[in-house]
């Protein structure tokens, strides 16, 4: 492409509109609103379910936002050269975490320090998306689009099978939907998409239909349990379907402007783990309609400013790593919202920023800011080529 | 930051945005999903959402309602009020080890003075949000040690509850009744209508019959709790209870104890005779108009032993010793003896079989006559000669009226019409529960006796002795001569003959009795009169015959060899009195059923009392000196038991 000359590269201006440039451009500031916003949504909504849980998550928060700006700072490209370096990280912690979880006799999804415990299987999100962005990056010319497809998911396939084990079924998920964004994105064809998709369908029917019908468990019994229990609804309330039920009745009771304080089902223990799954049932229940129609806004901002990003990346790398970065925000919006809403399974996802819990805060700040320096590598790369990206 | 477009937008490759516009559909798609689940949740079933999830966290406990009071016809309380101390158990607090809890209930079974089983059953289940009450007026002592080990008791709270009280104990118990909680079989009844279950009803006499005045309506308290049912401790608005009506009724305060004192003092009597003198009743009605002015039974419960919040199976049983729980005033029918003569003087002089100078009952020997081949006597076979009603009525002549009854067989049910007319044989219609229907027998009615006795005992191929003529048989003119004197199958109550006597005294009005007066709030402001029937007038007799009873009934009172005149002959106001003396079914004289049944007459307080003593022996001896007794209280007199000592019946 030829440089323009309505902005003329002037010697003089042209360090200090550099310098301006990246100062101002460097971020997206519709992306930093909807997280700033989401952040602040998830103070209000623990300080009324869980009010212990208030500076706990204002830490997270904070730390996260000073990962997203070093994040953005950092040029994402250069993660490339260590996808198998990324890889092993992620394989060996959850394998850390399992081992753990083994010697404890019991599931484990984190690897307890003595004051915080590091959930690997929500980092692994992250590097998950890097790795197999670097994947299909560098693979694309050598190897047929069919080879690089069933590579991709077999990538995938590997850590995602091993978090579920964890037990923690919904960052398996999230998994491979962050490895079938990229293929998308990466303009595998629709033929093998749809191939791709319909292997899945009929491997989560095989394992909660058939596999338990002989006696063979992918899953955990209570895994089969919570993905078909919203159902058929259970009044035992220490069931998962119960705590769904309750959500929907906390959510329903909020009515347009919601119970504020008189808030009862999340306040008084009807919907267990309100603070972590259940967030969106707080803000449903407390702020009513009105204030889940502002969180979801939100949500809605920041999906749109990544698919932007995903448009506007300066390489194929920058807009893989997006598209995973959609997958996963629009993926654990929706389905945890579902959830709350009683229309998807309960699948133990967070709800990205608004959920109680420094790992999955940390990791979607990670993403954020991974979204911010493909914002700001492709601000830069257009600036340089004379052209401005718009809104 | 927001820059205006001055350039050249960025080229995004054709493929890349379509995939991308695709996935933006998509999450456009999903949105609108979950907004329409929202707004459907929210706004469409939110109100339904709110009530459920209200229900979930709210629960209901009912504040009893103070009840209200019964008082006397002058505003004496005979039922009111208290607050006790109650030591109730918290069902959140127990321990959850089912070893621990049977070891709590055992202190606490020690500390309260009450059976650790009954601890235990009143516990089984133990999910009320209402504290369960084990027991009211808890000795200071015991409260002490409570205090003291209180951790020792976790569960346990003090707290002050409204609790009836009957300030007379025994006093009427039957009549006014107790209270305590709805029997599940009373739910449906039309008294208890809207009653839930687990509420404090009246069991008994007054307060059963007028529970829905008394009752009030219970408040309400809610209290939230959490997903685990513990309270959270937040106060909701509360419902205040409001208090029930108090019932005034016809009831003189002073009459009623002397009426318990004077039955209690003719079953001493009857013991003193050597008579087993087991059980006594009494009733006093104002004649004209039915009011009862007192009315009570004997042996009788304490209501307030009853009336508590926990009553233990021991403190039930001792309660109901003696078959205390039946009103022998109005549930029990015995036959009447010759209180009944005066009935069959009205009879038989209405039906010109006799006429007051006509003379009758000459016995041929020994004070005996014989109809049908069998013998009828006179009481200790004394021989009176012939003579006239007044003279019959005096001295209790059995033979007169053996004579007026074999008579009055020919022409039918001649007896009979008269006495259902004066209210026996039906339920008198007064306002309390469980009236007897007492029995006039005649020949239809033996017939309807055997039928049911058939249809209940006699089954095809089956051998017993009375089938198939019936135990009662046909009527003969021998069951018809017994009548006539209140002997055979007459049953009477105590209330049937007060009312027939009113009649005589009234000037022939059945009147209906009635208690209940009037309906009044806390400070006495009239809500509701509650008056009784109005008087029905009889037929109109010969006004002369009226007198020429009322003169037997006096000569019998207060005349020298009228069979009460050793009582009553020092009385210092006109009494017209009978005694009867009722041999019951067991044909044992000790079995003897003593009667008094009297009025006296007054321009203002006129009454009539009748009085019962169960196998209490002559009707003189043991029932004609409570009457006394019941009539020196209402005028006001000294109260001096006079024993009598005649033997006619």
């Amino acid at each position: 492409m030829s440089t323009s000359a309505l902005k003329p590269r002037s010697t003089a201006a042209d360090s200090g509109h550099a310098l301006a440039a990246r100062m101002a451009i460097g971020f997206d500031p519709w992306l930093a609103l909807a997280t700033v916003g989401l952040g602040i949504c998830s103070l209000v909504a623990i300080h009324g379910a869980a009010p212990g849980y208030v500076s706990r998550q204002a830490v997270y928060l904070g730390l996260g936002l000073l990962v997203m700006a070093v994040m953005s700072r950092f040029d994402y490209s250069r993660l490339r050269e260590f996808k198998w370096g990324i890889y092993a990280l992620l394989i060996l912690a959850i394998l850390l975490v399992l081992a753990l979880g083994a010697a404890a006799n019991g599931a484990e999804r984190a690897i307890n320090f003595s004051v915080v415990s590091f959930q690997a299987s929500e980092f692994g999100k992250v590097a998950l998306m890097v790795f197999l962005a670097a994947v299909v990056v560098d693979s694309s010319r050598r190897i047929s689009a069919t080879v690089l497809t069933a590579r991709v998911m077999a990538l995938a396939l590997l850590p995602a099978l091993l978090v579920i084990q964890e037990p923690d079924l919904g960052s398996g998920l999230v998994y491979l939907a962050i490895a079938f964004a990229i293929l998308y994105i990466a303009s595998v064809n629709w033929r093998q998409l749809a191939t791709v998709a319909a292997i899945g369908v009929t491997a989560l029917t095989l394992a909660l239909t058939v596999g338990p019908a002989i006696g063979v468990h992918v899953l955990h019994h209570y895994q089969e349990q919570r993905l078909t229990g919203f159902l058929h609804p259970s009044q035992n309330p220490r069931s998962d379907a119960f705590q769904q039920v309750q959500s929907v009745i906390a959510i329903g009771a909020g009515q347009k402007t919601g119970r504020g304080a008189n808030a009862t089902q999340t306040s008084l223990g009807l919907v267990g783990e309100s603070p972590t799954d259940f967030i969106f049932t707080v803000v449903g229940e407390r702020l009513g309609f009105v204030g889940a129609a502002v969180v979801l806004s939100l949500y809605a901002l920041m999906i749109w400013r990544a698919l932007r990003i995903v448009a506007i990346a300066k390489n194929l790398f920058g807009a893989l790593i997006a598209a995973g970065a959609v997958a996963m925000l629009m993926f654990q919006v929706f389905v945890n919202v579902g959830m709350t809403l009683g229309i998807m399974p309960i699948t133990g996802v967070t709800l990205p920023l608004m959920s109680y819990g420094g790992s999955s805060v940390l990791a979607t700040f990670l993403t954020l800011g991974l979204l911010q320096s493909i914002y700001g590598q492709a601000r830069t790369a257009a600036a340089a080529k004379g052209r401005v990206l718009r809104f | 930051m927001i820059e205006r477009p001055i350039g050249q937008r960025t080229p995004v490759p054709p493929q890349l945005a379509r995939r991308v516009e695709i996935l933006g559909v998509l999450a456009c798609v999903l949105f609108a999903i979950i907004l329409l689940r929202l707004w459907y949740l929210q706004v469409l079933t939110g109100p339904q959402n709110v009530a459920t999830a209200n229900a979930n966290v709210v629960r209901t406990i009912a504040i009893p309602a103070p009840r209200g009071l019964i008082l006397d016809r002058n505003g004496k309380v005979l039922a009111g009020v208290r607050q006790a101390a109650v030591a109730a158990i918290a069902c959140s607090e127990l321990p959850s080890s089912l070893a621990r809890r049977a070891s709590l209930y055992r202190a606490l079974g020690v500390a309260l003075a009450i059976p650790a089983t009954q601890i235990t059953k009143a516990l089984t289940p133990c999910d009320s949000f209402a504290p369960i009450v084990l027991r009211a007026d808890i000795p200071s002592a015991a409260l002490i040690y409570l205090e003291e080990h209180k951790a020792q008791f976790p569960g346990l709270i003090e707290e002050q509850i409204a609790v009836r009280t009957y300030p007379y104990d025994n006093l009427g118990a039957q009549i006014l009744g107790y209270v305590s909680q709805i029997n599940t079989d009373d739910l449906g009844l039309p008294n208890f209508k809207g009653v839930p279950a687990g509420d404090i009803v009246g069991q008994q006499g007054l307060e059963f019959e007028y529970d829905h005045y008394l009752r009030g309506t219970n408040g309400i308290q809610r209290v939230q709790v959490d997903a685990s049912g513990q309270p959270t401790g937040k106060q909701l608005a509360a419902t205040p209870p409001v208090a029930g009506d108090d019932l005034k009724t016809t009831l003189d305060l002073s009459l009623e104890q002397e009426g318990m004192a004077a039955i209690a003092e003719g079953m001493k009597l009857a013991h003193h005779n050597h008579y087993p003198g087991v059980a006594a009743a009494f009733v006093a009605l104002d004649p004209d108009n039915g009011e009862v002015l007192a009315i009570g039974s004997l042996p009788a419960f304490n209501p307030n032993v009853l009336s508590q919040p926990f009553v233990s199976t021991a403190a039930y049983d001792q309660q109901a010793a003696g078959d205390s729980f039946i009103d022998r005033a109005i549930s029990s029918a015995y036959p009447t003896g010759s209180t009944f003569k005066p009935i069959t003087a009205v009879a038989a002089l209405g039906a010109g079989i006799i006429t007051p100078q006509t003379i009758l009952g000459g016995t041929p020997s020994d004070g005996c006559a014989t109809y049908s081949g069998q013998s009828f006597c006179n009481s200790d076979g004394a021989d009176y000669g012939p003579n006239d009603l007044d003279r019959a009525l005096q001295i209790s002549e059995d033979t007169y009226f053996y004579q007026v009854g074999a008579e009055a067989n020919a022409r039918g049910d001649v007896i009979q019409k008269v006495a259902k007319s004066l209210g026996l044989g039906a339920p008198t219609g007064i306002d309390l529960p469980d009236e007897a229907t007492g029995d006039v027998p005649d020949a239809s009615w033996v017939k309807q006796q055997d039928a049911a006795y058939a249809a209940a005992y006699c089954k095809p191929h089956q051998h017993n002795p009375y089938c198939p003529a019936g135990p009662y048989q046909p009527w003969t003119i021998g069951q018809n001569i017994q009548l006539a004197t209140g002997q055979g199958y007459l049953l009477a109550t105590p209330l049937q003959m007060a009312v027939a006597y009113s009649a005589l005294a009234n000037g022939g009005k059945l009147v209906t009795p009635h208690i209940a007066l009037q309906v009044e709030n806390s400070d006495g402001d009239l809500l509701a009169a509650l008056p009784g029937p109005s008087p029905r007038p009889l037929p109109k007799g010969d006004d002369a015959y009226l007198q020429t009873i009322l003169n037997g009934l006096h000569l019998a009172a207060q005349s020298p060899g009228g069979t009460s005149d050793d009582v009553f002959g020092s009385f210092p106001r006109t009494v017209y009195g009978k005694t009867g003396t009722a041999q019951t079914v067991t044909n044992n004289a000790n079995d003897d059923q003593s009667w008094y049944v009297a009025y006296a007459p007054d321009r203002t307080r006129p009454i009539v009392v009748a009085v019962t003593i169960e196998k209490g022996g002559f009707g003189d001896q043991a029932a004609a000196p409570a009457a006394r007794l019941i009539l020196a209280n209402w005028f006001g007199l000294p109260e001096k038991v006079v024993e009598g000592t005649s033997t006619s019946r």
